[in-house]
């Protein structure tokens, strides 16, 4: 009896310790996430079936350079059937044409949703994070789903400057209300501070105009002052950084929110604000 | 301690932009900071947000799961 008691005792502690080895090994977010097999059965439907990737390219090509402009359906249908690695090039010219055409407002949540997919599935990191940060020649936006996606593939390869490039964009465009996006956002941008890398990939950077030898003269009927908005415009990678540390940061309980507000008004240059934070950060006792 | 990273990172930054070794409120914060003693260090961070994620995420994931069936269906619907 009391064997049986002791077997049973060690089967629970055997079981509880195997419960505590599965936390500690957890990584951020399960493949389950990604909902692989929900999203894989999009292609059961009748209608994308019958679809063939190429032909409709074809079309819709056609259709861009005789009328320079084509049905967003038939964009969306595309890119949620195209899964051939060798049509990304396809694939980001047709949404650049549409963003010039006149129906790019009319582009479907799915269209958003299914590029991101495809780039990230064929491991296009460069070029999804170009799409995301040209918001004015692609108008893409990603989704919650997508965004937490990104941020756990990205963090998951140790690829911390694709990560914070990802969290970024979620800072610019002001999207707080997911707590995981804001945490995975913050963990993504303090890892990448800890190694700093060319924030800009080779072909972002543009490449300064030569002087001209002669100085030319026109008069304008009118001269257009720079403007700086102090958030889009903002191009420096640290100010970036500093400001996605503040506007997140602030979002937790402290002390968290102290240090990262901190970091953040450091990173932005922005001294006298935070001298005012390091000052009401002494004044809590710890 | 992260107090000493943000001022170390700090004066650099102000020497990188400004060519100077730092400027007033510069000065200042550094005193400040390095006045300040114990502080959360870049570890203790890090593990707290760690371990805020992991607490997170399975609840965001069961939300997740469950509602992106109709999330797919919503976005297919637009077909129509």
């Amino acid at each position: 009896m009391s064997t049986c008691k002791f077997l049973l005792r060690t089967q629970s502690i055997l079981s509880r310790y195997a419960q505590v080895q599965q936390v500690l090994k957890r990584n951020f977010l399960s493949e389950a996430y990604k909902c692989e097999k929900e999203w894989a059965a999009r292609l059961n439907s009748p209608l994308l079936a019958k679809v063939k990737p190429l032909s409709l390219y074809g079309d819709i090509d056609h259709s861009f350079s005789h009328f320079a402009r084509a049905n967003p359906v038939d964009i969306d249908i595309f890119l949620n059937v195209v899964e051939d690695e060798d049509l990304v090039w396809e694939v980001e010219d047709m949404l650049f044409k549409l963003r010039l055409s006149p129906d790019t407002h009319k582009m479907h949540a799915s269209t958003h949703h299914a590029l991101i997919r495809f780039l990230l599935k064929h491991g296009k990191k460069d070029t999804l994070l170009r799409i995301l940060r040209q918001k004015s020649a692609y108008g893409i936006f990603s989704d919650k789903f997508c965004t937490n996606i990104m941020l756990d593939t990205f963090i998951k390869q140790k690829d911390f400057l694709a990560a914070a490039r990802v969290a970024v964009e979620e800072m610019l465009q002001e999207e707080c209300e997911e707590p995981l996006t804001v945490l995975l956002s913050l963990y993504a941008c303090h890892m990448y501070l800890r190694n700093p890398q060319e924030w800009y990939f080779k072909d972002e950077i543009p490449e300064p105009e030569p002087e001209p030898k002669e100085v030319v003269k026109i008069r304008v009927p009118y001269l257009r002052n720079p403007f700086f908005d102090g958030h889009f415009d903002v191009s420096d990678p640290k100010v970036l950084l500093g400001k996605t540390f503040v506007m997140f940061g602030s979002l937790q309980k402290a002390p968290l929110s102290d240090y990262y507000r901190l970091l953040g008004l450091t990173l932005s240059g922005k001294w006298q604000d935070a001298l005012s934070a390091a000052n009401s950060l002494e004044e809590v006792p710890r | 301690m992260l107090f000493r990273e943000i001022v170390s990172f700090a004066r650099n930054h102000v020497k990188e932009y400004t060519g100077e070794d730092a400027n007033t409120d510069m000065q200042h914060l550094s005193q400040r900071l390095e006045s300040m003693e114990g502080g959360a260090s870049d570890e203790d961070l890090t593990l707290e947000l760690e371990k805020l994620i992991k607490t997170t995420a399975p609840e965001v994931e069961k939300k997740h799961i469950k509602e992106f069936p109709e999330v797919c269906m919503f976005l297919f619907l637009e077909f129509g």
